[in-house]
């Protein structure tokens, strides 16, 4: 679905006359592939260069080097450009600075009218994809007074009502409160679930990425650490070293490890921590 | 020393289609020197009633009394309260404007009619406090990065001298790494300066760590208040009302229903570690 | 404060103003601001008042909504006003020193008033029930003859009137007045907890006092569009061309219905301004037949 080789990318930083004085390596030749149907988490810290990496899939950005396939298109290949962004739908971080629309039904149109959808069908795609995200009751709502969660779950009903393969959401839940940022996640779940739809989704909060069937860890440009969730979280010492956040249940077991519990790695979660404590007390 | 919040209510454009009471018969005392959490999702009012603090709302009913005097009271100095009582805001990067970081935090002491030679003192006192060194001085604050904003902002507010520090969310937005830094560094300013400092957060693990009292508001109202320990007892209401305590609450709760022997109260991952450990070494 | 500004305030309701076609809407506007220069007589004004206060009534917009747009005009309301009231000549009714108030100026400055204030609440009235989308395709529609105009910039380049484009900035202007309007409390608030005072002093003051709001305001403006302009090319935005729409605007018998009554409404107050007039015309008339008769008489 989506291939990268040796992807780099350089920021120029311009002074006032336009000439580049410096350059910025955010991407540092990244090699990855994303399954169709997969959903692959990307964790790491702000500059760590994971949204860049984000808007080369939606070809917003086009590589310095390497290359990057969608749907075996090469982002490069400006002819396909829009294709691409069809197939490769993206949601932003700020929920204000990516609606359209004044009213939330209009807002999810506007994908399909530029794709030049009929009328008809446009209509049946937006009332599709309100119903996907949970969001019907609020078609004939105004954006401005839904919470940052609700305006989220449209951004993504917007890009679903473009027929995507495949949603790439940069930081969707940095400005949302738990409760916004449960009910985008549980969305975006379902639809990778009951709608086979591919999702990448960037962020820095490991409760997100617990349920990803991949997680790849970006620091400094570069793919530091990949595999599934167990594999990743059973890695403290690095996670702290990096300092991303770890569930607390891992944290525990860790702890407990270090006592000299012998408790198996790669814990995620309370009733994984709880079965195991029972097992070895029963033990001892 | 202290706020004291008495029967406070207020309602956001009373008599329009958009009418909201958003705090409803609101009391509360806060004591000098106390560390204190302000929780509540997004409309629970806890930004409004922080907005009460300063004198920045005036309430539609009720008193507020600042070290004994009445806020609303004739002739009370409203201007003299807000260097009183420092409320930062959410995103507080967002305020900065003037071309260098020292002139930025210059702004409010300047405010208060201190000298340039003064307000600059205070300003660099403030920047240390919040861990900028001088060589950040002369910089454009819009170059730094969002952790190090977010510091100089505080410091904006800081350099005023306040007696009771409010931060409406300070970690909002920022990686793990950028939200630790920043807590960790209000906590050493509480400890350094001795001011009171009150956390308005949406997270209850963020700050259960470092404050002493907790005050959870849900619906314009108060609906606990005590320390963490007492507070997270409450973790059925508390998740009925879309907040979680901390996950090691839980995972203490799944084990006594399992049968085990373990102080229930942990709050943090190294106290759960300690209590399950005691338990598992028991004898039987 | 700030956020009293209506213009561009669409207020949900389920009115049959709401669901008329915007270009009805618009035409409505237009021709009920034109009625207003027409009408000058306290009857003609007295249609124009019945006529709107209906229209307001069938919103179902609350009132208090439709005044909140004058509060932002206050001030010019009252300098009009002011110019009129003293420098309009006439029987002097007042003086004091150079003022003087003369019985035209005063008619002169009521009928401006009334003429201003119902100005607003009538262009109120169409944005509180039009959401800005609907406007602006309404306004694209409306001004698409003028797409066929073209101004030839040399052999290859043509100007054409950028219609789609205009609208759409519109649409998006008015969707981020609200974001910014909040915003701008946001940010006044800030730095009033810091210190900053915006109300007293003098007009230096004042201005300079403005820098601390204005300048964080721009920059969030801007990467607001720098956003949005990312999100709109993300979601495949190439502009107008090959571009469906979800709402085409389609004519109803509704929208039929409204244009006559508006039109009626117009003609009624054109009539009786004129009334005066016509109906002269109207005597006149057996005595111009008898001419026209005389002279096809004069052939026989």
């Amino acid at each position: 679905m989506i291939r990268a080789e040796k992807l780099t990318f350089d920021y120029e930083k311009l002074d006032e006359t336009g000439q580049a004085v410096s350059m910025k390596r955010a991407v540092d030749g990244v090699d990855l592939e994303v399954r169709s149907g997969e959903f692959v988490a990307i964790l790491g810290h702000n500059g760590s260069g994971k949204s860049t990496l984000a808007k080369h899939i939606n070809a917003i950005l086009l590589p310095t080097e390497g290359t990057l396939w969608v749907d075996g298109m090469d982002t490069k290949d400006e002819n396909r450009l829009w294709d691409i962004r069809q197939d490769a739908g993206m949601v932003f971080q700020n929920p204000d600075n990516q609606i359209i629309g004044t009213v939330v039904e209009e807002d999810v149109g506007f994908g399909p009218e530029n794709l030049g959808v009929p009328t008809d069908e446009i209509w049946r795609r937006v009332e599709e994809s309100l119903q996907a995200v949970g969001m019907l009751k609020y078609r004939k709502h105004s954006p401005n007074r839904l919470s940052g969660g609700q305006k989220q779950r449209v951004a993504i009903a917007g890009v679903m009502a473009m027929h995507p393969r495949c949603i790439v959401l940069d930081e969707p839940t940095a400005m949302l409160d738990p409760h916004g940022r449960r009910s985008v996640i549980r969305t975006v779940q379902k639809l990778n679930k009951e709608e086979q739809i591919t999702v990448i989704l960037i962020t820095h909060y490991m409760e997100e990425v617990i349920e990803a069937d991949r997680v790849f860890v970006m620091d400094d440009g570069k793919v530091v650490m990949q595999g599934t969730p167990k594999e990743i979280f059973s890695q403290v010492d690095r996670l702290k070293e990096l300092r991303l956040d770890v569930p607390q249940a891992t944290l525990v077991a860790y702890e407990l490890q270090k006592r000299g519990f012998p408790l198996p790695d790669g814990i995620l979660s309370n009733e994984e921590l709880v079965e195991e404590l029972c097992r070895l007390k029963s033990k001892m | 020393m202290s706020i004291k919040v008495k029967n406070v209510n207020y309602t956001y454009s009373e008599g329009t289609a958009y009418e909201i009471h958003a705090l409803k018969d609101v009391n509360l005392e806060i004591l000098d020197g106390q560390f204190v959490g302000l929780i509540g999702h997004t409309g629970s009012g806890k930004s409004t009633l922080i907005q009460h603090l300063n004198g920045l709302i005036r309430a539609t009913e009720g008193k507020i009394y600042f070290n004994g005097r009445d806020i609303y009271g004739e002739k009370y100095p409203l201007k003299e309260l807000r260097s009183k009582v420092g409320l930062v805001f959410q995103y507080p990067e967002y305020q900065l404007f003037e071309t260098d970081v020292l002139k930025d935090v210059c702004f409010g002491p300047k405010n208060l009619g201190y000298s340039q030679e003064e307000a600059e003192k205070k300003a660099k006192e403030a920047l240390r406090m919040v861990g900028m060194g001088e060589e950040y001085d002369q910089s454009s604050p819009f170059e730094l990065s969002g952790g190090q904003k977010r510091r100089v902002a505080i410091a904006g507010v800081l350099a005023m001298e306040p007696e009771v520090l409010i931060l409406d969310e300070p970690t909002a937005g920022l990686d793990p790494r950028g939200r630790d830094e920043i807590l960790d560094q209000i906590s050493y300013l509480k400890r350094e300066r001795g001011i009171t400092v009150i956390l308005v957060s949406h997270s209850m693990e963020d700050v259960a760590r470092y404050v002493d009292r907790l005050i959870v508001m849900n619906q314009g109202q108060v609906r606990f208040d005590g320390t963490p320990r007492e507070v997270f007892r409450h973790y059925q209401e508390l998740r009925e009302i879309g907040l979680d305590a901390p996950q090691v609450t839980y995972l203490m709760k799944s084990l006594k229903e399992k049968g085990a022997h373990v102080d229930v109260d942990a709050t943090t991952v190294e106290e759960a570690a300690d209590a399950i450990a005691a338990w598992l070494k028991e004898r039987e | 404060m700030i956020r009293d500004i209506t213009l561009g305030q669409y207020y949900p309701a389920k009115s049959i103003l709401h669901e008329l076609d915007p270009r009805v809407k618009l035409a409505a506007t237009m021709i009920f601001v034109i009625s207003l220069f027409v009408a000058r007589s306290p009857v003609g004004y007295g249609l124009a008042t019945i006529f709107l206060v209906l229209v307001i009534r069938m919103s179902k917009v609350p009132f208090r909504f439709m005044t909140k747009g004058l509060k932002s005009i206050i001030m010019l309301l009252m300098i009009t006003v002011a110019f009129n009231l003293f420098l309009v000549d006439g029987n002097t009714l007042w003086r004091l020193g150079f003022l003087r108030i003369t019985d035209k100026g005063v008619q002169t400055a009521v009928m401006v008033g009334i003429r201003l204030i119902y100005l607003i609440l009538g262009s109120s009235v169409m944005t509180l029930t039009t959401t800005p989308n609907d406007l602006t395709d309404g306004l694209e529609k409306a001004m698409e003859p003028l797409k066929k105009f073209y101004i030839p910039l040399g052999p290859l380049k043509k100007f054409r009137i950028p219609v789609h484009d205009m609208a759409m900035i519109m649409s998006i202007a008015l969707r981020f007045i609200p974001i910014l309007l909040e915003e701008t409390d946001k940010i006044m608030k800030a730095q009033m907890a810091r210190g900053a005072d915006f109300e007293s002093g003098n007009l230096i003051q004042k201005a300079k006092a403005m820098v601390p709001l204005l300048a964080p305001l721009f920059l969030s403006a801007f990467r607001r569009a720098m956003d949005l302009a990312l999100a709109m090319e993300a979601r495949c935005y190439r502009g107008g061309e090959g571009r469906t729409k979800m709402k085409p605007l389609k004519y109803e018998s509704r929208d039929r219905t409204a244009y006559g009554v508006i039109l009626g409404y117009f003609l009624i107050v054109t009539a009786i301004e004129r009334g005066v007039q016509i109906y002269g015309w109207i005597v006149a008339l057996p005595g111009r037949w008898m001419a026209v008769y005389q002279w096809i008489l004069s052939f026989l």
